[in-house]
């Protein structure tokens, strides 16, 4: 019977698996499948294409029995609803593994030669697996979403309601109850939705449409209700299991003696740390502005502007000095956060650019002095024919000296900084 | 025929009053809630997302399933009333088209009330016009194929309209007007469709004021309308490829030496549409200048001397990029060898932002580290990891298909470590790449 059962379902729902394998193999072979190096684990943009089709084979699977009162002459037959069901399921994994196979393999042979030292055995397995659960997950999902309204766009709209429904909940649910990973809500929507399926196909695929949705409601959300309720007890019985969000970046500074550690909680805490590299001395910036990290300059110091305003921004400047970071801040001052800082050859000065005035800063005792008026006016050189783009240079000379170039007439000028 | 309109007034009415009322209370409610309410508030307000949601999903539903029963009532009225069928369509569509506009003009306007930087005029006019897409398409759907895929097709459009989600529906205002991408009702989706589906809409009409349909006919017309409405974006991306097409323009983004004392600029006509591409370095400490020019677009990698650069260029149509050194003394350049590329890619390299953060330069001057686009696949984020040692020379993919999430490049005399989310070090000569961290860490020095 299975052999017979399994034609039958080839017969009805052939056109689909041959759309959903087909357009993998086609993407395959314009280079445009699967990853099959390690490095690479999301599937490409045009992955969602077989990956829809593949959604769509899984709704059309009961949908389809479901027109035409075909189901009830389906189960007239010598056949058990187990065995119709486990047809549906094989079938759909079967051409998923199969597919998955076939476009590892060619994917392999499409991927450019320089790519296949970083290629092994491991990789395009795990490839495969990829392609087997992206597009057998949505299978599945189809499925069991195919169970209650007949024909395709009867399963769509179940799916459609079915995720609405999900989202729905989530706005229902006050932010603060919400938990921070819901893992065990996933895992109940999941299972909820495959309870729903196993109960109509063994209880109620012949009984009206909506004795079905309404089946298929209840069991989906007491799937979710669980998943919810598990997730919440652990979060309140161990606080400390549910991980908080989190995220850590260090940057190292440019002669790679020192790095800084940016660490993020909750999406708002900022806490960072200048790392001494040599001896893995850790050094907490107290005082930083937590808006944005402080960025190297080429001299390794650490500087930090924070906009408040035009002429109103707050600049600190971090320098370790004989085992101590020290911190000096220039308070409202008309250094912002978009300013490129220049150090002196000898890393004593800094030089900035700010609303086309040159400015020296000399971080220990807070001055800042305008050394120049910048020629900003657009122009036309033979650099620059056809376009009202221009560039402002400017650079140090020597540890005392600045030098910008004017341009209109273009010529350099020298500055000398005291 | 006054009678027989006033009666169908008096029915439709009676079938969905409570939408229409419900629509027609929702321009004075809007009002008062951004009287009373802050933006913050307003944004945050959950009725007001279950509003929105529930008030969408009643149009469509409206639209697709009451509005053109599938059973008999339909028949009924058109045959019993002595009225023209085309003037009970155009009630019914006025009506529908009523709720749309209720709708629209109040979402729009909370919508202003939330963002507050457009008009809240011209926000208006978008809801308007999105609920009116909307309802067009549910209706011709239906009305060519059968009311439950108007139902589906509706609240599928409904979500691509608002950022392809249910989620987002909710946020429908800020969403599809704060954050602008289908914001603009004269450009993008809006500006091809909407003419699309009210043509589909109408068309839909006249299949069913001819005759009944069998359900394969009724599925041809489905399949004509959706190659019309996929086909509205065809004409768009016609225009956009003669508009561009041969016109690539060349600029050059100035490369400036760590100590800002060179800079090589673009030293022709730009933007340059054709041979020669001509750049020129200056030595603004020195006040001296050379240029070269190029048979083909360049884009500058990085400076690895003060008075050196290195460019990647690409013949039209060729499979790989040139990798070029050009030194300032004796204004000589030499080619360091072809790095295997997609055709054309060097368009991407300077039109995209990642021009800037595509490549990096070795400080002593011998190595060069590039993330290029990846050769396997079109998808953008995705980069090929290249060393290229300029002594040797030698060209080596290092890591293929990897997503950059380093942000810090730091060059030591050994090796180049790149810092930010998942550090990484490349140990030179070899190229090989490996995880890397703090001392004292796991996995870091000791």
């Amino acid at each position: 019977m299975i052999p017979r059962l399994l034609w039958k379902e080839w017969q009805e729902r052939r056109h689909w698996f041959l759309l959903w394998s087909l357009s993998l193999v086609a993407l395959s072979m314009v280079g445009e499948g699967q990853y099959c190096t390690e490095n690479y684990k999301e599937p490409t943009n045009w992955m969602m294409i077989p990956i829809l089709l593949a959604l769509l084979a899984g709704l059309q699977g009961y949908s389809s029995e479901l027109t035409g009162n075909r189901a009830a002459f389906l189960y007239m037959r010598g056949v058990i609803w187990k065995q119709v069901l486990a047809v549906k399921i094989l079938l759909g994994l079967g051409v998923a593994i199969l597919t998955a196979v076939l476009t590892t393999a060619i994917s392999v042979l499409a991927m450019p030669a320089v790519y296949h030292p970083f290629m092994t055995m491991k990789t395009a397995a795990f490839s495969a697996l990829f392609v087997v659960l992206f597009t057998g997950g949505p299978y599945l999902l189809g499925l069991c979403c195919s169970v209650v309204l007949p024909g395709i766009f009867g399963s769509i709209g179940t799916l459609m309601l079915y995720y609405g429904g999900i989202m729905f909940i989530g706005m229902l649910i006050p932010k603060t109850l919400q938990i921070t990973e819901p893992i065990f809500s996933f895992i109940g929507a999941v299972l909820g939705i495959l309870a729903a399926m196993v109960v109509i196909v063994r209880f109620g695929l012949t009984l009206a449409w909506s004795q079905r949705l309404a089946r298929f409601a209840a069991i989906s959300l007491v799937g979710i209700g669980i998943g919810y309720i598990t997730d919440f007890t652990i979060a309140r019985v161990y606080p400390h299991a549910i991980a908080k969000p989190f995220s850590r970046e260090v940057a190292l500074s440019p002669s790679g003696r020192y790095a800084l550690i940016s660490e993020t909680e909750d999406g708002q805490h900022h806490r960072y740390t200048f790392v001494v590299m040599k001896n893995d001395k850790r050094l907490p910036i107290e005082k930083a502005d937590s808006s944005a990290p402080p960025s190297w300059t080429t001299n390794d110091d650490l500087v930090q502007s924070t906009y408040h305003g035009t002429y109103d921004n707050t600049l600190q400047l971090f320098r370790y000095v004989d085992g101590h970071l020290l911190q000096h801040q220039l308070n409202n001052s008309p250094i912002d956060a978009q300013c490129r800082l220049s150090p002196s050859p000898d890393g004593k000065l800094l030089l900035a650019d700010v609303h086309n005035d040159l400015l020296v800063i000399d971080p220990p005792s807070g001055s800042v002095r305008t050394v120049a008026n910048l020629d900003v006016h657009p122009h036309s050189t033979k650099r620059m024919r056809t376009t009202t783009y221009y560039a402002i240079h400017y650079w140090w000379q020597d540890n005392h000296t600045i030098g910008y170039e004017q341009t209109n007439p273009s010529r350099r000028i020298f500055v000398k900084v005291e | 025929m006054l009678t027989a309109l006033y009666r169908l007034c008096w029915k439709e009415w009676r079938q969905s009053w409570y939408l229409l009322l419900a629509a027609l209370l929702l321009p004075p409610l809007a009002l008062r809630l951004s009287l009373t309410l802050t933006p913050d508030q307003l944004h945050n307000w959950e009725p007001l997302k279950l509003t929105m949601v529930l008030f969408t999903m009643g149009l469509i539903a409206r639209s697709a399933l009451v509005v053109f029963p599938a059973g008999t009532r339909q028949t009924y009225a058109e045959v019993h009333l002595p009225i023209s069928p085309m003037l009970h369509q155009f009630l019914l569509f006025v009506g529908q088209a009523l709720i749309a506009t209720c709708a629209g003009m109040s979402f729009g306007g909370w919508a202003a009330q939330q963002t507050g930087a457009p008009p809240a005029a011209e926000m208006m006019l978008v809801g308007v016009v999105h609920f009116l897409a909307i309802l067009f398409v549910t209706l011709a759907v239906a009305r060519a194929v059968f009311p439950t895929a108007g139902l589906v097709v509706g609240m599928l459009w409904a979500f691509i309209g608002t950022n392809s989600s249910f989620y987002y529906l909710s946020f429908f205002a800020p969403s599809v007007v704060g954050e602008g991408r289908p914001a603009d009702p004269l450009s993008g989706v809006y500006y091809w469709y909407l003419p699309v589906c009210l043509t589909a809409a109408l068309l839909a009409y006249s299949f069913h004021l001819g005759h009944k349909l069998s359900l394969p006919r009724r599925g041809i017309a489905m399949g004509g309308l959706a190659v019309v409405l996929v086909g509205a974006l065809f004409p768009k991306m016609l225009l956009n490829t003669f508009e561009h097409q041969n016109k690539y323009e060349w600029y050059f983004q100035s490369l400036t030496a760590d100590d800002g004392s060179v800079v090589v600029e673009a030293g022709g006509v730009i933007p340059a549409v054709k041979p020669p591409y001509t750049l020129e370095m200056t030595d603004l400490r020195a006040g001296h200048s050379v240029t070269y020019s190029w048979n083909e677009p360049v884009v500058g990698v990085g400076m690895p001397t003060r008075t050196a650069v290195i460019l990647l260029g690409q013949p039209t149509d060729a499979h790989y990029l040139h990798l070029y050194r050009w030194e300032m003394a004796g204004n000589v350049v030499r080619l360091l060898g072809d790095i295997p590329a997609s055709p054309n890619i060097i368009r991407n390299l300077w039109q995209s932002s990642c021009t800037d953060s595509t490549c990096d330069h070795h400080s002593h001057g011998r190595y060069t580290f590039l993330h290029l686009p990846s050769l396997g696949h079109s998808r953008e984020e995705i980069f090929d990891w290249w060393l290229i040692d300029s002594v040797t020379p030698r060209i080596q993919l290092i890591k293929p298909e990897t997503y950059m999430s380093q942000s810090h490049i730091t060059w030591l005399p050994d090796r180049i470590v790149l810092t930010g989310y998942n550090p990484k070090v490349i140990h030179l000569p070899d190229g090989a790449v490996s995880d890397w961290a703090l001392p004292g860490e796991k996995g870091g020095a000791k």
